[in-house]
């Protein structure tokens, strides 16, 4: 049970990430993005199949919401943030739909049969409490948003303007959800550092991004997208390096995950 | 200080951590070609660590690519490569 205190200040968490979208961050698929600057686009079919992928991960969230907010139903700041969360990350899907669409990659069939063909599969949280799942957060935020950092950087050098825009957009979303979560793994780690600090191990441990490999024809997909990959030198220093330094933590400070606790983890 | 045997001890912390047997090993392996996730190299890592009393930066553990890369790191960091 989480005590008063606590939901206290996951509330003024969840009001300084609200209202910082709200006046700052806010931004609008149809009219932000030069749709119109595709006309001259070259195509691209390696850009378009990890511009796909990344679609079709986004796609998953009917489950990402309900995994939030079965686990926060109760928790009125951590629901509101789901819903909220869940708002954002549904334009990330439609954006990357439409840049598709629009650039002529694909149609608008070929993406309704995706969107069917991942419904058709479900993700699971990969972790069973909400602590847990907040450290999770922060690691598959932060991850998000270098692929989207890197695929910017490289649509940007081939010329793609438009599609650079796009991740420039998602991938501000995905830095400022990433700084929410870390908010929140901050007063949990102020309320019990040692319980947290064993949650935030298991999920350094542990981590795979979410519904890759729920994904149609993921194995065609995997050596095209090698190129946005999450080696360990970015998963050290781009993921968890700015996370850490922010929560004064060091990798030194997380417990070794014993065999015991990998196994429960699986 | 006596030399490390860094690519016995890699494999043996293979063989702890994540049950890999890894039978090819020299300084010159990529440790990315091994089969092993990043996350299972972070753990690995741990291993070392705590065998040789050692802390490895993460930044200086993210530039190494290759055993012999490894190798240097610990040489440098347990002070053995002064003798050597």
């Amino acid at each position: 049970m989480i005590s008063r205190a606590l939901n206290e200040k996951f509330y003024r968490a969840y009001m300084t990430f609200f209202e910082q979208a709200e006046r700052s961050r806010r931004w609008n698929p149809f009219t932000d993005i030069d749709w119109d600057g595709l006309k001259d686009a070259p195509m691209d079919d390696s850009l378009a199949l990890c511009a796909e992928t990344f679609c079709g991960v986004e796609m998953y969230l009917p489950d990402y919401v309900d995994g939030h907010l079965d686990m926060f139903r109760d928790n009125f700041a951590r629901a509101w943030f789901a819903a909220t969360w869940g708002y954002e990350e549904s334009k990330h899907s439609l954006t990357l739909w439409r840049y598709l669409v629009t650039s002529g990659h694909r149609t608008d069939e070929q993406m309704h049969e995706l969107s069917e063909r991942i419904l058709a599969k479900q993700w699971r949280p990969p972790f069973a409490t909400g602590r847990a799942m907040t450290a999770y957060g922060v690691a598959q935020e932060m991850t998000t948003f270098v692929i989207y950092a890197k695929q910017r950087r490289l649509a940007a050098s081939r010329g793609h303007r438009v599609l650079a825009d796009v991740y420039k957009l998602i991938a501000k979303d995905e830095m400022a959800h990433a700084q929410y979560y870390e908010m929140i793994l901050q007063h949990y780690l102020d309320e019990d550092r040692e319980g947290t600090l064993n949650d935030i191990a298991l999920v350094f441990y542990n981590f795979t991004m979410p519904a890759y490999d729920l994904l149609p024809d993921y194995d065609a997909r995997v050596a095209v997208m090698r190129a946005a990959g999450i080696d360990r030198g970015v998963y050290l220093t781009e993921v968890w390096g700015p996370v850490f330094k922010r929560l004064k933590l060091t990798r030194h400070d997380l417990p070794r995950p014993s065999r015991e606790r990998k196994e429960a983890a699986r | 200080m006596t030399r490390i045997d860094v690519v016995a001890l890699f494999r043996q912390a293979a063989l702890e951590v994540h049950d890999s047997q890894l039978d090819t090993l020299d300084m010159t392996t990529v440790i990315s070609t091994l089969g092993l996730d990043s996350v299972a190299v972070m753990e690995m890592t741990g291993f070392l660590e705590d065998t040789l009393n050692i802390r490895i930066p993460d930044e200086e553990l993210a530039e190494v690519e290759t055993l012999g890369d490894l190798d240097a790191l610990i040489q440098r960091l347990t002070g053995a490569e002064e003798t050597t």
